[in-house]
């Protein structure tokens, strides 16, 4: 760590010196450790421990950035040459900032557990090997266990800026995750399933498997429906992916660039009012918490939609200035490497009143979608437009009938915002962090046979 | 760039520890970004990536380490912990004299580092003129810029070891075209393994118009009907089918563990006789080419599929161990931080005979999808979407009214058996692929073909 302080008083005041008006240090290192076992013997152990920095600075007004993944203090001279190299490219009109944190106060988040860093190579191999034994076990028709994975990283993240800002921030986690191939009939189904672990005694291989197997098992013998228009509940996690492909449109950047139509329209009700979607990063538990995001803002939770109607957009500091809005502390990087953008922490469609049971049971006759695939190619995330893959279940009569597969979901995100008929309570969070409850439509075009 | 001797002792050590097999990665990679929003340099960025990856095998097992404190102490004592479990010794120790230095056949013109980057941007800004200046109805542009010199040293304890150097630009442009309530993109991301002279060789103006009358037309056009028909995929882009619906099945990584549906169908007819597919690293400067590969093999030119028949799969040394086969030079990995494993270069089907307009005439109802965007496949049971970023519909031999919205989904193996008829505009096109070793530049390529029947969504 004396090491990285060094490197950045040491770059700081040169920066100062080369005629940066203000500069930030931003440092980052991850020690992750993953195994993962095939046919009942560790197939790959996998160990790193990297970290890298990455320097920006105002320079005439303009921000340059340069990172580097050496901290060898001869490299100070570079980064600095070529952050003030790029800042003089910069023609955007944008007042830019570093964080004047001084008086700044942080909320007491909890993103680190000493039970996971116990855990010892034995310790991850034992879960490993048992969850793929579970998986197997769970269910004949299970034919191939082609990941059994488990991952315990650690993160270390520190920022400084020449307006005395000083803060780091220390995170861990344990992720699970197994696939599996069942066969049943001439027909072959993969799927899989993951799980954080925020502690040591969550960690539950068996459960996992279990999850897995019944994922991929509830597929076999599914077919296709005919093309129509359909009632659809939307299940929690195909319903979190979905949202994740247009949270873009309510980053404060998107808006001021003309990327979002929701330009203009806070205040204005633009979904049912059933909907709210709330952005808290100190969710415990979460993903994304944190208390503070890469410019030293502190976090906070944000209400973007609240009962349909959209209330704000989540802003950098550099968005914030240009809407004359306080930053909403969501100025983030996705690693040292990059720059600074907007992006939400833990976002999520809080729930509604109906159980799962309950929004099968007011739908009556229609597809339960359970999952969606290609979300990255076919989603249009300006327009709101998607056409998907998706799976699930046809419902008859209130109940979950034959599995479903080989058909897309089609239609407009935000029109989908006003066509809501019940919202679900099980919210869940998907790999990416974003969360939903299941939630029943009136009304989705399907195209099958 | 990675010193011979420091290598020699990390190999040493670890095959004294018991390793079957050790390899050393390292690589130090130079970045420069750009993004251009709406005709003004909004970003722009850089940094320079350094690090090294050991692997080692013992018995069926891999064990991967990787870091970036370069110091010497700390890499022999990753070393002794990851060799640790390996069990007994057996190897004595062995010399590497000298590093090859890979005189590689796709020499760069002008290299990043002295490309002036006023003229760069002066470039770049062409396209978003020409998209703006195409029509009203753009309102945003967004032009983007990276390369990257990466330069790999790899050695391994069969006593390879190379040097290479692997220089990449590319070029993002993407027009927005609104209506009161709509808006849609077209896009294009052209690239080479090839310095600044690209855009010398890009007609920037050509693609800013062209992505803007992509965007225009889909703005004005109506909802494409579902439902299954026949669909013609253009070339170029439309190769992304093949990439997804059959190239990820074709890799070691899914095939040896029986996770494909084209596992053990070598000699087998898995395609129409009208299709000759290939994976070729060899194509000069082209975006998806390689040198050598990432455990040092030389790329070549591997055929997958020839007249229908299953002729091969992409193979790297571990899985090809596995299943018995051969390294094909077609291991890769994104950098030091992955695993390499079985990945494409650049992947195509091959000319045929008929012209497009023949294709067109031949077809009395169907979709024509110009413009492909991405998608996705599971290899074990090859179901596969792809969205299509163009599309028209074709009614009495002849192309009609645009549509957008559609979506293609199927299963790999049928759709293969089902093209009918394969034109003769082989055309390739750049894009990234994502797997298990990262995020890799790889080419898809096809001439225009013809599906007989594919699910189309729409709305």
């Amino acid at each position: 760590m004396d090491k990285i302080e060094n490197f950045k008083k040491k770059l700081l005041a040169a920066a100062k010196q080369r005629g940066f008006e203000n500069a930030e240090f931003f440092y980052q290192s991850t020690r992750s450790r993953k195994i993962n076992v095939f046919n009942g013997k560790i197939e790959k152990y996998q160990d790193s421990n990297v970290g890298g920095c990455s320097f920006r600075g105002l320079y005439n007004g303009k921000m340059g950035y340069y990172y580097s993944e050496s901290l060898d203090e001869a490299e100070i001279e570079k980064m600095l040459e070529m952050a003030a190299a790029n800042a003089r490219l910069i023609e955007n009109d944008d007042r830019e900032l570093i964080f004047d944190g001084r008086d700044a106060e942080y909320a007491s988040v909890s993103t680190y557990d000493a039970s996971l860093t116990e855990l010892t190579a034995d310790d991850l191999a034992d879960f490993a090997l048992r969850l793929e034994r579970a998986a197997y076990a769970a269910d004949k028709r299970v034919k191939n266990v082609l990941a059994s994975t488990v991952t315990a990283g650690e993160s270390y993240i520190s920022i400084g800026n020449t307006a005395g800002l000083d803060l780091n921030e220390r995170s861990n986690y344990a992720f699970g995750f197994a696939d599996c191939v069942a066969e049943e009939n001439g027909m072959t189904k993969e799927n899989g399933d993951f799980a954080f672990y925020p502690k040591k005694e969550l960690m539950d291989p068996e459960g996992l498997a279990r999850a897995a197997v019944e994922k991929t098992t509830a597929m076999l013998g599914a077919d296709s429906v005919e093309s129509g228009s359909y009632k659809v509940i939307i299940k929690n996690e195909a319903m979190a992916d979905l949202l994740g492909c247009f949270d873009g449109n309510f980053y404060g950047e998107n808006v001021q660039k003309g990327f979002s139509l929701l330009k203009g329209r806070t205040g204005e009700k633009i979904a049912s009012e059933m909907i709210t979607l709330a952005d808290d990063p100190h969710l415990a538990g979460g993903l994304s918490t944190t208390a503070f995001d890469s410019e030293g803002v502190p976090t906070r939770l944000n209400t973007v939609i609240e009962n349909g109607v959209l209330k704000m957009f989540l802003h950098n500091l550099k968005s914030a200035a240009a809407a004359g809005e306080e930053p909403t502390g969501n100025g983030f990087k996705q690693s040292f490497k990059g720059t600074v953008g907007i992006s939400a922490t833990n976002l999520y469609i809080k729930n509604g009143g109906s159980s799962f049971d309950g929004l099968c049971k007011s739908m009556q006759n229609g597809l339960v979608i359970t999952e969606l695939s290609g979300l990255h190619a076919g989603t249009n995330s300006i327009s709101g437009d998607f056409s998907l893959l998706a799976s699930g279940y046809l419902v008859q009569n209130g109940e979950i009938g034959s599995p479903v597969e080989q058909i897309t979901a089609a239609g407009n995100f935000y029109d989908l915002l006003n066509m809501v008929k019940a919202v679900g309570n099980d919210v869940k969070f998907n790999s990416s962090g974003v969360g939903a409850p299941s939630i029943l439509f009136d009304e989705i075009s399907i195209a099958g046979k | 760039m990675f010193d011979i001797n420091l290598a020699n002792d990390i190999l040493t050590l670890a095959m004294d520890r018991g390793a079957d097999f050790a390899e050393i990665f390292a690589e130090h990679n130079t970045k420069n970004n750009l993004s251009i929003i709406n005709g003004k340099v909004d970003r722009a960025s850089g940094g320079i990536d350094y690090g090294m990856g050991l692997r080692l095998f013992k018995g069926e097992r891999v064990i991967y380490i990787y870091t970036n404190d370069m110091d010497r102490d700390n890499l022999l004592k990753m070393t002794k912990e990851a060799a640790s479990g390996c069990g007994e010794g057996s190897t004595a120790a062995l010399r590497i004299i000298n590093a090859d230095k890979c005189e590689t056949p796709h020499t760069v013109k002008i290299s990043p580092e002295k490309a002036d980057k006023c003229y760069t941007v002066q470039k770049l800004k062409t396209a978003a003129e020409a998209a703006t200046a195409y029509s009203g109805l753009v309102t945003q542009t967004s032009v983007g810029y990276s390369d990257s010199v990466q330069q790999v040293f790899i050695a391994n304890s069969e006593g390879l070891c190379k040097t290479d150097e692997r220089i990449r630009t590319r070029v993002s442009v993407s027009a927005v075209a609104s209506s009161e309530t709509e808006k849609q993109t077209g896009y294009f991301g052209p690239g080479a393994l090839k310095g600044a002279e690209l855009l010398d060789e890009l007609d920037m103006a050509a693609i800013g118009t062209e992505a803007a009358r992509s965007a225009v037309t889909m703005l004005k056009a109506d909802n494409c009907p579902c439902g299954v028909m026949p669909v013609i995929i253009d070339n170029g882009f439309g190769g992304v089918i093949f990439h997804e619906a059959c190239g990820h099945g074709l890799e070691a990584a899914a095939v040896s563990k029986n996770a494909s549906v084209f596992a053990n169908k070598i000699g087998r007819q898995i395609a129409s006789p009208l299709i000759t597919a290939i994976d070729d690293g060899t194509i000069k400067n082209q975006w998806g080419s390689i040198y050598i590969d990432d455990e040092g093999e030389y790329g070549r030119k591997n055929i997958l599929i020839e007249n229908g028949i299953l002729k091969g799969y992409m193979t790297d040394r571990y899985c090809g161990a596995r299943m018995g086969a051969k390294a094909t030079g077609s291991s890769r990995r994104q950098s030091y931080r992955f695993v390499p494993t079985s990945r494409m270069t650049n992947t195509y089907i091959d000319a045929g005979k008929s012209s497009p307009d023949e294709i067109i005439a031949a077809t009395e109802y169907g979709l024509y999808a110009k413009y492909m965007g991405g998608g996705s496949v599971n290899p074990a049971t090859g179901e596969f979407n792809f969205a299509v970023n163009e599309a028209y519909i074709v009614r009495n031999g002849k192309i009609c009214e645009p549509v957008r919205g559609a979506t293609l989904i199927g299963k790999g193996a049928e759709v293969l058996m089902d093209i009918d008829m394969v034109g003769n505009n082989l055309l390739l096109a750049e894009g990234m692929c994502g797997a298990s070793s990262g995020s890799i530049p790889v080419c898809v390529g096809q001439p225009m073909l013809r599906v007989k029947n594919i699910t189309v969504g729409g709305r």
